[in-house]
């Protein structure tokens, strides 16, 4: 290896000194407020520069998986299970108070009911994913430690992170919700099977989904951060103990719509969407109890 | 005023207490904490860092608390004991990334990228993934990332670990040119030899508490009471140093011989001219730091 340069040039360094001159102006160089959101920049850069085209083709992938759901409802209605086709039955019955006739109605039915709540778990397991990987794989490489370091107080990196985290699981949520159900709906359109989306279901379709996610997201960050060895336990070839945790509500509300497809639709998604608000406030809660120093630093 | 105070600090994590009633303070120039692992090197970093905030006593660097005024941290580079680089991100990317954490200017983010990739020798290396490189590399970056807002104080935590001898060397003279420049570097290390190289004074800790502090020639007289020396004389000092109770290492032309007492020397130098013996040269072996460190590690602090 070369030799670096050993000896260091003094007048660069201090042409390039960034704070020298007056110390007591250094106090008063930023509201705690600003700080937070230039490290949530930083952080958002880093995560779009780490995770790359994995930010969209992911939440791309399980939107076609739900188009290829509805397909198989349309061409293969006997790959369903009699559970299944019931649940989807009597959840029409629920909406829109009619039989669903034909194939083209159960896949039909499939996007527009049970839509939602897939999408509430693909974004769940996607704010988990981006919760480990935000923060988790940082804690376990001692990054935290470092963001501590600089000139940041700790609550700040503590909003920091849960802005980044938060804008990048709205991002992915966006990407899956308008590819999922705009993707289906355009292929079911280009069928020539004619359907209309009622507002009630927009909103459901938009609000069940996010605070479920948000749940997951923030679950995740606080699992992650109490017992960082959840992360190791595998559930699967990319998953683990802690993101399963994390989006156990969201695969809890796709169970209970199939298994009791006789319980009202709207209280059912009212119930959701105020349990994943809860959730996230305690989780955030508990987030911050747990973000202190003495914690979160190895010893 | 000292660059960096402590005053009867105490520190530690959840119920465990790390750091008792520390009292330190720095001026510019290049200090190095000795002690063995667990001694509480690191928790005392992480005070002086403004990452764990002290339970009781104060903390000052450059006249903050940094751990209340979390902008003084912007005058202060740490390098942590792991090199904590983002594995996917490209070496450039790393650095780019610490700048805009450090909330630099982006004219003067790339010209200080520039400088610390200069000063590293780390070119070759930009667009390589931080996972790729190795051990030794990936230390020069954290240390290019430290640099990287061209701090007033540095605290470094073992910064030569994983580095080849050659590159050790080198940070060494960079460090040694920062100390010049009126910077305060705060520098914990295993390496005796670089520890004597380097220090301008050295702070012995155990048990997360300060042992003595000195320069490394006070340190020896106060603690290296054992020592090794290597012996050139005419003739063959076995018979005369069995009769001291010392045995003689023949190696090569010389003899190796372990002073249970450094006052020692002289008795042994002074038997063996009066057997006629001539005593050509009398080398003490290893680092000064050597029989300072086996002092505090047997327990013979002195405070």
């Amino acid at each position: 290896m070369k030799t670096w340069r050993a000896e260091v040039n003094v007048s660069e360094l201090e042409e390039h000194e960034a704070f020298s001159d007056d110390d007591a102006d250094l106090l008063e160089a930023s509201s705690g407020l600003d700080r937070a959101l230039q490290l949530t920049g930083a952080l958002l850069w880093r995560g779009r520069r780490e995770q790359g085209v994995r930010l969209l083709v992911i939440p791309l992938a399980f939107a076609l998986f739900f188009l290829l759901l509805c397909l198989v409802t349309l061409y293969f209605p006997g790959l369903l299970t009699p559970l299944s086709r019931f649940a989807i039955q009597a959840q029409a019955q629920a909406y829109f108070g009619a039989t669903v006739r034909g194939n083209a109605g159960l896949a039909m039915a499939l996007l527009l009911i049970q839509g939602p709540y897939l999408i509430a778990l693909f974004a769940a397991f996607m704010g988990a994913t981006l919760a480990q990987n935000l923060v988790g794989t940082e804690a376990a490489r001692g990054g935290l430690e470092l963001l501590l370091s600089s000139a940041y107080r700790v609550q700040e990196v503590f909003v920091a992170f849960l802005l980044a985290s938060f804008v990048l699981t709205i991002c992915q949520w966006a990407i899956l919700a308008l590819g999922t159900l705009g993707a289906a709906a355009t292929v079911l359109a280009l069928l020539r099977i004619a359907f209309t989306l009622q507002a009630r279901y927009i909103a459901l379709a938009v609000a069940v989904p996010l605070p479920i996610a948000l749940w997951a997201n923030l679950g995740a960050l606080f699992l992650g951060m109490a017992f960082p060895r959840l992360t190791q336990i595998r559930t699967g070839s990319t998953t683990n103990l802690m993101q399963l945790l994390a989006a156990l509500p969201a695969l809890a509300l796709l169970i209970l719509i199939n298994i009791r497809p006789d319980l009202n639709a709207g209280l059912i998604a009212a119930i959701a969407l105020g349990v994943g608000l809860a959730g996230s406030i305690v989780s955030a809660v508990l987030l911050r109890l747990r973000f202190r120093p003495e914690f979160v630093l190895e010893t | 005023m000292s660059t960096i105070t402590l005053e009867s600090v105490t520190a530690g994590y959840g119920q465990s207490l790390v750091l008792h009633e520390i009292n330190l303070a720095f001026d510019s120039g290049f200090h190095v904490i000795l002690g063995s692992n667990g001694a509480g090197k690191t928790t005392l970093f992480r005070v002086g860092v403004g990452i764990l905030p002290p339970r009781a006593g104060i903390v000052s660097v450059l006249g903050y608390e940094p751990h209340r005024d979390s902008e003084v941290k912007r005058l202060i580079g740490y390098l942590p004991h792991r090199p904590s680089l983002s594995a996917a991100l490209s070496v450039r990317d790393n650095l780019e990334f610490w700048g805009q954490v450090l909330r630099l200017p982006s004219a003067q983010r790339r010209s200080r990228m520039d400088q610390v990739i200069s000063d590293l020798e780390l070119s070759d290396l930009l667009s390589k993934p931080a996972a790729s490189l190795s051990r030794g590399q990936a230390q020069r970056v954290a240390i290019a990332r430290a640099l990287l807002g061209a701090p007033q104080v540095l605290f470094l935590d073992e910064p030569t670990t994983g580095l080849d001898p050659l590159a050790a060397r080198s940070l060494r003279e960079l460090l040694k040119g920062l100390a010049r420049a009126d910077k305060t570097i705060i520098y914990s290390t295993h390496n005796l030899y670089e520890a004597a190289e380097l220090a301008d004074d050295v702070t012995l800790i155990a048990a997360g508490r300060v042992v003595d502090r000195g320069s490394v020639e006070a340190l020896h007289q106060r603690h290296a009471r054992a020592q090794r020396v290597c012996l050139t004389v005419e003739g063959d000092p076995r018979t005369i140093l069995s009769g001291l109770g010392y045995e003689a290492v023949p190696d090569r032309e010389q003899w190796i011989v372990d002073l249970s007492d450094r006052a020692e020397r002289s008795r042994i130098v002074a038997a063996l001219v009066q057997a006629g013996l001539p005593v050509l040269e009398v080398r003490e072996l290893g680092s000064p730091l050597e029989a300072v460190y086996e002092d505090l590690e047997s327990g013979g602090q002195r405070v």
